[in-house]
């Protein structure tokens, strides 16, 4: 039946080869296989293919392998893992064909030992299922926490609330800053807690995003008012550029303001007083990009990587004040989430500059 | 608006008759493992095939988990199918786990199905010694789940394979080669779970009419043990076996299948003249 040579005789071979008939009735084997196998050949022939298998093999192969053999595709590094005689699993790879038609056909086997790949291989994918265990373990272990966090400070914050806003009968200028005092270390918490949970809902891929058409110049105007406060109690000087022509992005304006505030808070806290932050935007043809640049202490080198990494914060320890090292982790995956990206350049002593970039909206 | 189920399951009518012959895949393929044996009933019936989500040019976006956790949700999709196409009358052929889905389909919506072809059928692929043998251990299916993460990469081996070109066999097209066996690893993994996870003997009591059970001689998926205990359960049943290796007769013995089916048809005065 077959136009090839034999392979059952001849010098060894670097493959083993395994022929069947159209039932998958093993019909030669090359004197490699039988060596590999431990079996000689007239223990074989005879024998379905998947005799070689054990249960899970024979499962993948006839439900998957053998029919799309059949129908006359060839099949391409399909890793199996055949039982010697002697009972040991032997790996290998396999390639695999069909000859003739469908009335008289056979199918040829090739297969390569993978003991060593096999290993390896096996030892990777279990890593990586526990990373993503892991992965997700965290995401619902922080979103878990974050929830639980948030209820006894919301109690708190309504009930400073109420007190600054005199419900209960008026305060003493000590108390009032006391309060005051509360209410901005909610707040600040609140953040931190909301960071946190954006975070887990980043990692878990569970984070709401609502992509609409907006105007880049709208942008960072609404982002200029929202940061208007923060700014004029520090000694900061702050400037914007807008563009003359403006231009249309696609994003989630209520994220992309998210990380707007972050990158001009970063810039805060990295810029001394006197200092001067820039919020710009910048347009190529393909290309719409938000620019916060500062006169800071800029980053090192080797660092600017990292800075993008979550729960890393890099700088002087003076610099370092609240915060956890989530909000450039958040902003980038935002941006990703967006089908944007933030890069960065800095010169270490005189500042920074964090590009938010879009592709421009095609009309 | 959402996607109608004939979009969703890339649904093909075809055929010269009135009476709809539904073809059903099993798990590892799709639609066109049946192209072989189609021709032989085309000119007599509506023949209608489809793809599970997940599998073949179906809509993969339109995959829910919790739905395909078991086989009812197949077969809700079955009974979806058919209601879509306007179906009557239905005769269901389908291999492997699709016999347990067109069973469970046809207890679903009696009114839609006329008759059921079962093809290598299984209710149960596990083992449960000592009273049945289902064919494999459980670690087996781990074994098979590990063997198809192994090669997540070795599916896209099958999707951009090179086709024995073959004068004689000019339906083994392009089309062909890029879409059999086409699945989306994440999709084709919990099928895999479902289908050999699933335990449906408890579900199989009488039908009328009684099916047609076509049985593979040596089958290592769906083995006589586990068919004979479908055609017990199936009190009246036709129990065909053909003297064919492996699990795929309908691919690999069409004209052989397509006799045993014929002759069921026969006794069954199929189809039905209006």
């Amino acid at each position: 039946m077959s136009a090839l040579p034999s392979i059952s005789t001849g010098n060894p071979s670097l493959f083993g080869i395994i022929r069947t008939d159209r039932d998958c009735r093993i019909t030669e084997i090359n004197p490699t296989l039988s060596d590999w196998a431990g079996f000689e050949a007239d223990e074989l022939v005879g024998k379905r293919f998947d005799a070689l298998l054990d249960g899970a093999g024979g499962l993948y192969f006839d439900a998957h392998c053998l029919p799309s053999l059949e129908i006359g595709h060839q099949l391409e590094e399909i890793y199996l893992s055949l039982v010697t005689k002697s009972g040991e699993p032997l790996p290998v790879l396999i390639n695999a064909c069909r000859h003739g038609d469908t009335g008289q056909c056979w199918f040829e086997f090739g297969l390569v030992r993978m003991k060593r790949r096999a290993r390896v291989e096996d030892e990777l994918l279990r890593t990586k299922k526990l990373a993503v265990q892991g992965n997700e373990a965290k995401a619902r272990f922080l979103g878990m926490i974050t929830h639980e966090l948030r209820n006894p400070l919301q109690s708190m914050t309504m009930s400073v609330d109420l007190l600054l806003e005199g419900s209960l009968g008026p305060l003493t200028p000590t108390q009032r800053e006391l309060l005051e005092s509360c209410q901005e270390a909610g707040s600040n918490l609140s953040h931190l807690i909301n960071d946190i949970l954006d975070f887990a809902g980043l990692q878990s891929g569970k984070v709401s995003i609502q992509i609409e058409t907006i105007s880049a110049n709208d942008c960072l105007t609404r982002a200029e008012s929202l940061l208007k406060p923060r700014i004029e109690s520090s000694e900061i000087s702050f400037e914007t550029e807008y563009l003359s022509n403006d231009v249309k992005l696609n994003g989630d304006p209520r994220r992309i303001q998210q990380i707007l505030l972050n990158l001009v808070t970063n810039a805060i806290k990295f810029t001394p007083p006197g200092g001067k932050i820039t919020a710009r935007l910048l347009a190529t043809e393909q290309t719409i990009s938000f620019e916060v640049e500062d006169t800071g202490c800029g980053i090192e080198e080797s660092n600017l990587a990292k800075i993008f990494e979550a729960f890393v914060q890099v700088g002087k320890n003076e610099t370092r004040t609240m915060g956890i090292g989530l909000g450039l982790a958040i902003s980038r995956d935002l941006a990703h989430a967006m089908g944007g990206r933030i890069e960065v350049r800095s010169t270490p002593d005189l500042g920074s500059v964090f590009s938010l970039i879009f592709p421009q909206s095609i009309q | 608006m959402g996607v109608t189920p004939l979009e969703r399951n890339n649904v093909q009518l075809n055929g010269a008759g009135q009476q709809p012959m539904m073809f059903a895949h099993g798990f590892g393929c799709d639609q066109t493992m049946w192209r072989f044996l189609i021709p032989y009933f085309e000119d007599r019936f509506q023949v209608v095939s489809f793809d599970y989500v997940g599998c073949g040019q179906s809509d993969f976006s339109e995959f829910d988990a919790q739905r395909y956790s078991s086989l009812q949700g197949y077969a809700r999709e079955v009974v979806e199918i058919a209601r879509a196409a306007n179906l009557k009358d239905i005769i269901f052929v389908g291999h492997s786990v699709s016999s347990m889905i067109g069973y469970l389909a046809a207890r679903m919506a009696p009114d839609l199905f006329s008759h059921l072809i079962l093809i290598v059928p299984s209710a149960c692929y596990i083992n449960e010694p000592p009273y049945y043998e289902g064919g494999f251990a459980r670690e087996d299916l781990e074994g098979l789940l590990d063997l198809m993460e192994k090669n997540d990469l070795g599916w896209a081996g099958f999707l951009a394979p090179l086709v024995v070109q073959n004068a004689d066999r000019p339906e083994l097209s392009q089309e062909l080669q890029d879409s059999f066996c086409a699945a989306d690893p994440t999709i084709a993994r919990r099928f895999a779970e479902t289908t050999f996870l699933s335990d449906n003997r408890k579900d199989l009591s009488p039908i009328d009419p009684p099916p047609l059970i076509i049985q593979c001689r040596d089958d290592r998926i769906a083995p006589r043990s586990a068919i004979e205990f479908v055609h017990q359960k199936l009190d009246g049943s036709t129990l065909e076996c053909l003297p064919i290796g492996g699990h795929c007769p309908h691919m690999t013995h069409p004209a052989e299948t397509a006799a045993a089916i014929d002759s069921y048809l026969r006794r069954e005065k199929l189809p039905r003249t209006p």
